[in-house]
């Protein structure tokens, strides 16, 4: 059974984002391989050669794209893959210290899936959220930021009752309704965006 | 050839280079955090897609003028000017033109990006649209890094939002210009930051550099004309054609203007990301802004993982942030992601965190960086970590980083070197504890527990 | 344009890169990624130099040193990698001869590419003739400061049947991955993982048959080893010989590596008008028959059985076989593959006793040498501008005409010369180029050309010039605008169009070829069949041809195996004991074409060398001193009696001088063909049985065969 053989508008769809050429069918590699692995969790050999198939080139270099990349599965991972951020902001904030808990309390090491099938972990660089470290994603789904011991308890706890948590997105922004800048100090302070007021119009067609 | 336009804010008498003078208002994230933000009636609500308008009546020669007169610097790190760049594109040369996003934030300590992608995506749409229009391209990607999930999402629907109100596809808002928007998305590669990588990896190949001649300009993705910017420049685009050229120049120094996005990371009272003009100082973006240090502080790392590290001292924090009094300060101001190490950290240990990153990160193309970083260095630190240093070792690394810097085929090996070369310079002491003692300065602890 | 090399002054043409300036000033420079026929990477790092340029100023005029008044050099702040930079005028290149910076740069850079590389020289293939060897010996720090354990990975991993990787030598240069994608267009081999995980791997269950050995000769390390020379030899135990290689019409310069006697590997050989740098799998792989199972005596019918014999005793049977006969009866069969000087041997004695029964095998019956645009070289298929191919399987008929369709397609440039050689680095090639598959029209049976042309017509049999001459669908005549519309183009025309091609289709090529300014490149049907052409060596009034031989009264037939006898006396003239050899009265033992002297013409008219490998074979004897034999037995007086007097007869009846031929041959326009009707099909076949590496000889008897070694091939030497 191949996958992409009931889904031609997705294809098509994805397809018609890169010019019509062969080199333009060789960038929806990606695109495709995001497909099944979202869909499967993981990519196998045979999907390679469909993948290899449609954009007109070999399960080889599907296989060597692949490869490069580091968020692409070639095994199974569990229900909740656990990404942990292990570069240097997440580290400093104590990540190396959240990735042993998780290793050892969740009993899997990096490419196995837990007894239950329910985890599996992953070291994985810098995800730019280093203003709230240390933080970890969890399978596509979004990011937990602030990870601290009790808050990774309630979040395994939750995920050990198949009651996944909603992520995070706090956003580290300290602008006001009103758009002003807010000090530490709680003082907003500055102009903001509508007091820059409107600019006069400017002569249509003109070429400068 | 100017565009004959006022700047309603009357210019300045001096340029603005504090975050608290009263005439500084954020602009790129006035809106990031607000309920809506990310949709299209918000956006409008709030005067989006003006500024497109106005370039479209401006005509694109002058857009490029307009850019070029506001002083914008790539945002992404390297600092090259951006009208410069927007100008090297050929003119009618009957190619298609790309314009490609560089959306692929994944500098250690760089998160900026992320917030205006899943809260502004339409600055960004619109000022990809004006930059396609200046540049004669009609079609433009989004190259996201993969694990930024929750911000692709925000983006497809913003650009369908903006595909169905006829700001996208053909003839946007009756100009008679044609522009398409893609969204690609990566899949975990530091070095699809690269531009040529990106591409690279957009073409559905592995993301190696490519060679430089020819540049993305002369011959990019598919061999075209190409350029590529970072996320924060085009909605700093986005905000040069709406409050003028002059406006944005009336920030910064004289060599760097405009506002930047600084984000804090590290043990701060707020971490978080601050709008701020150029030249403001690592002080108040510290301690005005981030509330100041929750312990001792010994060394800043000032704009991503890739710059030389800093001694934490008033020298350091009275350095005004813009690119060249931080390339003086013996740094680079990077992608403005500042991070501050606490004194109990060690600093060999952090280090060694940093050298892991590029050596998981080489492409693996060139021999130093694939043998040097990947294979040498980082061993070469755990040895030194785990208590197995030998005298010699520092130097070693010295030696090594000679033979490395400056030879590999493109920048990621001298990234490696920013930390690697200053952490050795400003803490000498601590590496050669480690050589000749086997024993850290500053010992391991917990860092992890509830606050 | 005037460049600087370690302060000597030379004057290079536009475009050379850094790296051949420093090569034409008589330096030299390390490099592993960079290869003559490839793309430039920049990869490995090693052909750092430090350039420095002169600067204008505004007003165009240079820019002056205030210490010497001369235009001040501009240093790059870093070395440079040489192989992907351009010399440029007034350029100033510093290599390690005169930078200490450059050969600081180059150890330390040796000493990264040998961080993860094992020290197993002493069991490796390459040893001896390794590119990374050499450098470390002469660039290297002598000594690693690496503390570590190496990285361990497959030391036996194989790709195919014929190539083996050792993924701990490989030093990740790129060239087999880039030649794959590169030359002969097959995204079957790439890179996996990354950093310093990443190792070279096929996802295909193995490399394709075809051209897949080019990459053990690319391979500066060795990483990619020739499996069938496994463990058979050290580089420098082994002779050389350099020869041309004569399994087909494109006659690849090759040398043959023998030890003690056997041919254990063959390796290609740089001609940069006829193969460039590669080789196919047949010409490199199959040459089990050289050293298997040889014939090494001649060999007499007595009471029944073939017993061993000496040469003396043959001619006697011999003589005595021809009491029976008329030295007129005797036909004289040889293999198109011999040589010309065999040929003229052939000729002058089949001449001598007056026998019309003569002929070459295999040939067709027509003769496309006096076509008018002149005859089509394989630098002209190379940078033509449209090819068409009219039923030809270049896999069987002639693959490195292939590999130079496929060089056409992706834009035809030949690399430029200096004079220590071809250019080390060709700027104008880049990685994954961009090909034009409209410039390619094929035009016949479903082959492995078939995917990479942009016009394809299905068709059979030689109506398919007619069609092509009226079109009568829109394939054909998308192929006849393209002959039409463009400026250089290539009429290639194989077996299938060939067969059986008679006077009208050479009139009919004729008048296409005109009507198009197309040149035409007929391949011949045999690797000698140009040359032998030539001579008189078709049958004669009355003659049989060589189909008939099982008609001939008598014959002696050299290296062709037709399976039936004649009807008188038999001889066979051959390396092995094929099945008619096993039906003849009397077999010769004759010299493989690795072991013999002379000349062979080319698909082209080019005439090319043979050398003659130190091969163990006995009493086995070439053509020429075989017919001399043959001739003391008919009474006859030979009338050529070594290559000498062969080549001065061929000087005499072609007007051509043999035996001092430049290396990449040269082309000769012979002014006349014989033809004569052949009365069968020729059904060209590369990779004849023989031809198969067999097991036993790989793999010493106490060892497990490898899983992925074919089974043995059955049937023998045939």
């Amino acid at each position: 059974m191949t996958y992409f053989a009931d889904k031609q508008s997705l294809v098509a769809d994805i397809f018609s984002r890169y010019p019509d050429s062969p080199q333009g069918r060789r960038s929806a590699l990606m695109p495709l391989l995001r497909e099944v692995q979202d869909a499967e969790g993981f990519v196998n050999g045979t999907r390679l050669d469909e993948i290899a198939a449609l954009c007109g080139t070999t399960a080889t270099e599907v296989r060597s794209v692949m490869s490069f990349y580091s968020t692409y599965h070639t095994l199974p991972t569990g229900k909740y893959h656990l990404q942990v951020c292990s570069t240097v902001m997440c580290s400093l904030a104590g990540s190396d210290e959240l990735w042993d808990h998780l290793v050892e309390t969740l009993d899997v090491q990096p490419g196995e899936v837990s007894p239950d099938g329910r985890f599996s972990v992953q070291k994985v660089e810098c995800l730019g959220s280093c203003g709230t470290a240390p933080m970890m994603q969890i399978n596509d789904d979004g990011y937990y930021e602030n990870v601290t011991p009790s808050k990774c308890a309630r979040i395994l706890e939750s995920l050990h009752a198949d009651l996944q948590p909603l992520p995070d997105n706090p956003v580290p922004v300290t602008v006001n309704a009103e758009g002003r800048q807010v000090l530490a100090s709680g003082e907003a302070i500055g102009a903001s965006i509508t007091g820059l007021g409107q600019l006069p119009p400017i002569t249509p067609g003109g070429e400068a | 050839m100017t565009a004959a336009f006022p700047a309603t804010a009357p210019t300045p008498p001096k340029p603005i280079t504090s975050g608290k003078d009263p005439r500084f208002a954020p602009t790129l994230y006035a809106h990031v955090g607000q309920p809506e933000s990310w949709t299209l009636g918000y956006y409008r609500r709030h005067g989006g897609y003006e500024a497109l308008e106005r370039a479209f009546g401006m005509g694109a020669d002058a857009v490029i003028d307009e850019v070029k007169q506001s002083g914008l610097r790539g945002r992404g790190g390297a600092g090259f000017a951006t009208g410069l760049k927007w100008s090297f594109m050929p003119l009618n040369d009957g190619k298609p033109h790309y314009i490609i996003c560089n959306a692929d934030e994944s500098e250690p300590g760089s998160f900026k990006d992320r917030y205006l992608l899943s809260e502004d995506p339409h600055q960004l749409i619109e000022g990809m649209l004006i930059a396609g229009y200046a540049m004669r391209a009609s079609v433009g990607y989004i190259y996201i890094r993969g694990e930024y999930v929750h911000a692709a999402e925000r983006l497809q629907v913003a650009i369908d939002e903006a595909r169905a109100a006829g700001l996208l596809g053909k003839n946007v808002l009756n100009s008679g210009i044609d522009f398409q928007l893609h969204l690609h998305r990566g899949a975990g590669a530091y070095i699809c930051g690269e531009e040529t990588a990106l591409m690279n990896s957009l073409e559905g190949l592995r993301a190696n550099p490519r060679l430089k001649p020819p540049f993305p300009a002369a011959a990019g993705l598919y061999g075209l004309p190409t350029t590529i910017n970072n996320v924060e420049t085009f909605c700093a685009a986005t905000q040069i054609l709406k409050f003028g050229a002059e406006w944005h120049a009336g920030m910064g120094t004289e060599k760097s203007k405009g506002m930047k996005l600084f984000q804090v990371s590290g043990p701060v009272a707020r971490p978080g990301v601050y709008e701020l003009p150029l030249g403001t100082t690592f002080r108040e973006l510290i301690y005005d802004w981030a509330g100041g240090p929750l312990e001792e502080m010994k060394a800043i790392i000032p704009g991503g993982s890739s710059c030389p590290l800093m001694r934490w001292d008033d020298k350091t924090l009275d350095t005004p942030m813009d690119y060249e009094s931080i390339a003086a300060g013996g740094s680079m101001l990077g992608t403005g992601g500042v991070t501050v190490i606490p004194r109990a950290d060690c600093i060999v240990n952090a280090t060694w965190n940093m050298v892991r990153f590029y050596g998981h990160e080489s492409c693996g193309k060139c021999t130093p960086c694939r043998e040097g970083i990947s294979s040498w260095m980082t061993r070469m630190y755990e040895k030194l970590v785990r208590g197995h240093g030998q005298p010699g070792d520092v130097q070693l690394i010295l030696d090594m980083s000679e033979n490395i810097g400056g030879r590999s085929f493109c920048a990621l090996a001298d990234a490696c070197l920013g930390p690697v070369l200053s952490s050795i310079e400003l803490f000498r002491e601590e590496y050669d504890s480690l050589a000749q003692l086997q024993t850290p300065t500053y010992p391991p602890r917990n860092r992890w527990k509830d606050v | 344009m005037k460049v600087h090399v370690d302060g000597v002054e030379l004057e290079l043409p536009a475009g050379t890169s850094a790296i051949d300036a420093v090569f034409e000033a008589g330096g030299d420079v390390p490099y592993f990624c960079a290869h003559k026929y490839l793309s430039p990477v920049g990869a490995c790092r090693m052909c750092l130099v430090e350039t420095g340029s002169p600067r204008k100023e505004k007003d165009g005029s240079f820019v002056l040193d205030d210490a010497t008044g001369q235009p001040k050099i501009f240093w790059f702040p870093k070395p440079m990698a040489s192989c992907t930079m351009q010399a440029t005028e007034g350029m100033h290149i510093k290599s390690a001869r005169s930078s200490e910076v450059v050969a600081k740069a180059q150890a330390g850079m040796m000493e990264f590419t040998l961080l993860n590389h094992p020290l197993d020289c002493p069991t490796c293939d390459k040893g001896g003739a390794c590119e990374l060897q050499d450098r470390a010996f002469e660039y290297g720090y002598g000594a690693s400061r690496f503390g570590f354990d190496r990285r361990h990975a497959d030391k036996h991993y194989p790709l195919s049947d014929f190539i083996i990787l050792d993924q701990e030598r490989c030093i990740h240069c790129k060239r087999c991955v880039r030649y794959f994608e590169e030359v002969p267009g097959q995204e079957v081999l790439d890179f996996i993982e990354r950093g310093g995980h990443t190792f070279i791997d096929t996802e295909e269950g193995g490399l394709p048959t075809g051209f897949q050995g080019n990459i053990a000769d690319i391979c500066p390390v060795g990483a990619l080893l020739d499996n069938v020379a496994r463990f058979r030899g050290r580089n420098w135990e082994y002779d050389h010989t350099p020869t041309t290689c004569t399994l087909c019409s494109v006659g690849c310069s090759i040398t043959v590596d023998a030890r003690n006697g056997r041919l254990e590997r063959i390796v290609a050989r740089e001609n940069r008008e006829v193969n460039e740098a590669w080789i196919c799998d047949a010409g490199r792989f199959g040459h089990a028959f050289a050293s298997e199972r040889r014939l090494t005596v001649p060999l007499v019918r007595v009471d029944g059985e073939l017993q061993e014999a000496s040469w003396d005793v043959a001619i006697a049977a011999i003589r005595a076989g021809m009491t029976r006969h008329n030295a007129t009866d005797l036909a004289l069969y040889l293999n198109a593959d011999s040589t010309l000087e065999e040929g003229v041997a052939l000729e002058a004695l089949a001449d001598a006793v007056g026998s019309p029964h003569v002929d070459h095998w295999p040939r067709y019956e027509v003769s496309l040498d006096a076509m008018p645009n002149g005859a089509a070289t394989l630098s002209d298929v190379a940078t033509a501008d449209a090819v068409v191919v009219i039923g030809a399987d270049l896999g069987e008929e002639a693959p490195i005409l292939e590999l130079r369709i496929l060089e056409m397609l992706r834009g035809g440039l030949l690399p430029p010369e200096y004079a220590h050689g071809t250019a080390i680095a060709d700027l104008r090639l880049v990685e994954r180029p961009a090909r034009k598959p409209e410039k390619l029209a094929v035009i016949g049976k479903e082959t492995r050309l078939w995917q990479h042309a942009g016009i394809r017509a299905s068709s059979n049999g030689h109506n398919a010039l007619e069609r092509l001459s009226r079109p009568d669908t829109a394939e054909l005549q998308a192929a006849l605008k393209l002959l039409t519309d463009s400026e250089k183009v290539i009429i290639i025309l194989g077996a299938d169009v060939l067969n059986g091609a008679s006077g009208s289709f050479a009139a009919q090529l004729s008048e296409l070829a005109t009507r198009t300014g197309a040149k035409v490149l007929a391949i011949p049907a045999g690797a000698n069949s140009k040359g032998l052409a030539a001579l008189n060596l078709v049958p004669r009034e009355g003659g049989l041809p060589f189909a008939r031989v099982a008609d001939a009264p008598a014959a002696f037939i050299s290296r062709l195996d037709p399976g039936v006898r004649a009807r008188g006396l038999t001889i066979v003239h051959d390396s092995h004991l094929t099945a008619t050899a096993r039906l003849a009265d009397v077999v010769l033992p004759a010299v493989t074409n690795y072991e013999k002297r002379g000349t062979t013409v080319n698909l082209e008219g080019r005439l090319l060398e043979l050398e003659q490998a130190a091969l163990s074979a006995g009493e086995a004897a070439d053509l020429i001193r075989t017919l001399t034999a043959v001739s003391e037995a008919l009474g006859v007086r030979a009338p050529v009696r070594g290559l000498k007097s062969a080549q001065a007869l061929a000087e005499q009846k072609l007007g051509l001088r043999l035996g001092e031929l430049p290396e990449r041959g040269v082309i000769h326009a012979f002014r006349s063909s014989h033809v004569a009707p052949t009365e069968q099909t020729h059904v060209p076949h590369l990779w004849t049985e023989r031809m198969q590496p067999s097991i036993q000889t790989l793999i010493p008897a106490n060892l497990q065969p490898l899983p992925m070694l074919g089974a043995a091939p059955v049937g023998g030497d045939d």
